[in-house]
């Protein structure tokens, strides 16, 4: 019992989980103004409020940052880990609810609940990024996707849309069962579901000896790489995303792209890295497969793809497939270019589905790449956005996409990861080839002439160019944004990568 | 007494059965509630693995999954009502306007 003189729950640990109380707060906010919002300043409340309780909340994460420790009988441990993924958390729901701010009214769907749910998400997926007990993981992977799957239907009268939702429902809910029963096992075999006691555990064997310990533990682990392999979208556990990401609304595709897929990293390092680093030779050739599975699978097919979603989405499998060679790699070396890559990846995946959703108008007509053709010359600006974001997911230097490759690689050759090395790069090749056909329909295609036609009447087979969009304030900021975290990362890339390597060793070594 | 495993057992039949439902029917809410059996057939696990330790965690753990299980039980049915009333059918087949 604790004693009268100290509290039984510590001030200190409500500042340790500072920004998921912000984002609660403003989400039950937004939901509570909602309805009588909607007749004051032309509905544009709630987003303001959204806006405001997004940058708070990344504010608050500083805050956080100061006061490492545990908190709540260890359930919860800020970090550099936790830190790193905070400030990148809140940061991409900012990003999010400035594009909903345009693409909203221009689909007519311009409710509170949207900016209400990226909120409530980013709470699920801060705890995922901090949690260190799984029950924990696993209620906050649940907050994190419950929110999406609404997010994701909720261009609720486009049939698109909702079998997205049903199909990201069914498989996501799929998975958590497999992630649960491994948690239960994993429970089951050493009696406590607190990472640092799980490592501790398994580090000793002896302390559990009367169940079969050793093989239910490694089921347990495989199982919950099937619940994991779902949220990241590793092959062959890939088969949502691309219909998921075409049917979203787009600036929901971004959030799920980048959001839950770096906070499910964030738990797949925590459990595997630390939780069952003891058993790192039975789970690796588990790794190493999705890892080669993944890039070629997403790389192939995104070759074959007309919709521009879509072949995101095939181009997100394939980057989730480098993100696990560096994962493969271990050591602080491998996850410090796990979260460098994570970054990155968020600032150049959702910058090209900025230009998508501001491009998209209503009812998302303009989503294949042969829309975008001659827009280089009839909208110079964005175009230019779209080509830095798609030269970085190349790869090319000076973007953030090259030092996150390059970080990937250098960790695998230094764990001997040759083969998967090699078949990386050449896969980085072939993506290239994707990624610049948009360029390509922007710079060198005419925007096709279309035959005179009554309004409304099909054209044909000829895709109709994007016609003139005026560039709004929200998205402008988007894409400056995006832009600027891309190069930034691409020239001064030391100082992230170096907090990246700090946070990996606090993560790995206690 | 009966002994762990037989609880272990059991549970692993349920998860599969449940994992059965949802490759091989073809009806949404069948394949909804294939997915509610697996999480109790790790609900059972969990007690019997809190009855082994001698613990109270395991059986609380139960009731956090009962509560998400809900949670996910109220938006799914909503979305599910949201393609019925888009397409008029809860056939899974339906289900193809984006081809895999």
């Amino acid at each position: 019992m604790t004693s009268a003189a100290t509290p039984l729950v510590p001030a200190v640990y409500y500042l340790r989980i500072l920004p998921e109380i912000v984002l609660t707060v403003f989400g039950a906010v937004i939901m509570l103004i909602e309805g009588p919002a909607r007749h004051v300043g032309r509905g544009r409340t709630t987003r303001w409020v959204a806006l405001v309780g997004a940058l708070t909340a990344f504010a608050a994460v500083w805050i956080q940052s100061r006061h490492p420790g545990y908190a709540f009988s260890h359930l919860f441990r800020v970090d550099g880990f936790t830190v790193f993924f905070g400030f990148l958390l809140t940061a991409i729901a900012t990003v999010i609810i400035l594009m909903a701010m345009d693409y909203l009214p221009q689909q007519h769907l311009d409710r509170g609940e949207f900016y209400a749910l990226v909120l409530f998400g980013t709470v699920g997926m801060g705890f995922m990024a901090g949690a260190t007990e799984l029950i924990l993981m696993f209620i906050a992977l649940e907050i994190s996707s419950i929110s999406t799957y609404i997010l994701a239907g909720y261009r609720r009268h486009a049939p698109k849309s909702t079998e997205a939702s049903l199909k990201y429902l069914l498989l996501g809910s799929f998975a958590t069962a497999f992630f649960l029963y491994g948690i239960a096992l994993i429970y089951g075999a050493t009696g406590t579901t607190q990472i640092s006691a799980i490592a501790r555990a398994l580090a000793h064997p002896s302390a559990g000896a009367a169940v079969q310990t050793g093989q239910i533990v490694l089921l347990g682990a495989a199982l919950m790489f099937i619940g994991l392999g779902f949220k990241v979208s590793a092959v062959p556990f890939q088969v949502w995303t691309p219909d998921v990401y075409e049917g979203a609304p787009a600036p929901v595709t971004a959030f799920m792209s980048a959001a839950p897929k770096a906070a499910a990293f964030a738990i797949f390092l925590r459990i595997f890295t630390v939780a069952l680093a003891a058993n790192s030779h039975a789970w690796f050739w588990l790794l190493w497969a999705a890892a080669l599975l993944s890039m070629t699978v997403g790389n192939v097919a995104a070759l074959l793809q007309n919709n521009f979603k879509r072949m995101l989405a095939y181009s997100s499998i394939a980057q989730a497939g480098y993100i696990l060679v560096a994962f493969a790699a271990l050591g602080a070396d491998g996850v410090s270019a796990v979260m460098f890559y994570l970054a990155a990846y968020a600032a150049m995946n959702i910058g090209a589905f900025a230009v998508v959703s501001h491009f998209a108008h209503r009812d998302e007509r303009y989503v294949d790449i042969r829309n975008y053709a001659g827009l280089g010359f009839r909208a110079p600006w964005p175009a230019f956005c779209l080509s830095v974001f798609l030269f970085s997911l190349i790869g090319v230097p000076l973007t953030g996409g090259f030092f996150g490759k390059v970080y990937i690689f250098r960790a695998a050759l230094h764990s001997h990861l040759v083969a998967l090395t090699i078949i990386g790069l050449l896969n980085s090749a072939l993506a290239a080839y994707y990624y610049l056909r948009p360029v390509v329909a922007m710079y060198m295609r005419e925007a096709p002439v279309l035959p005179a036609l009554a309004p409304g009447a099909p054209a044909g087979n000829i895709e109709p160019p994007i016609p003139p969009t005026a560039m709004s304030g929200p998205i402008a900021v988007v894409l400056a944004l995006c832009v600027a975290v891309v190069i930034w990362l691409g020239v001064f890339p030391g100082s992230v990568l170096a907090y990246a390597l700090r946070s990996a060793r606090h993560l790995l070594h206690g | 007494m009966i002994p762990l495993s037989f609880y272990l057992i059991l549970g692993a039949i349920l998860f599969s059965i449940g994992v059965a439902g949802f490759f091989f029917k073809r009806d949404i809410i069948s394949i909804f509630i294939s997915i509610e059996l697996m999480l109790n057939a790790v609900n059972l696990t969990f007690v019997a693995f809190s009855h082994f330790w001698h613990q109270a965690a395991g059986n609380i753990f139960v009731f956090f999954v009962m509560v998400v299980a809900a949670a996910e039980a109220a938006v799914g049915l909503a979305i599910i009502i949201a393609v019925v009333r888009n397409r008029q059918t809860l056939n899974a087949d339906k289900m193809d306007l984006m081809k895999l």
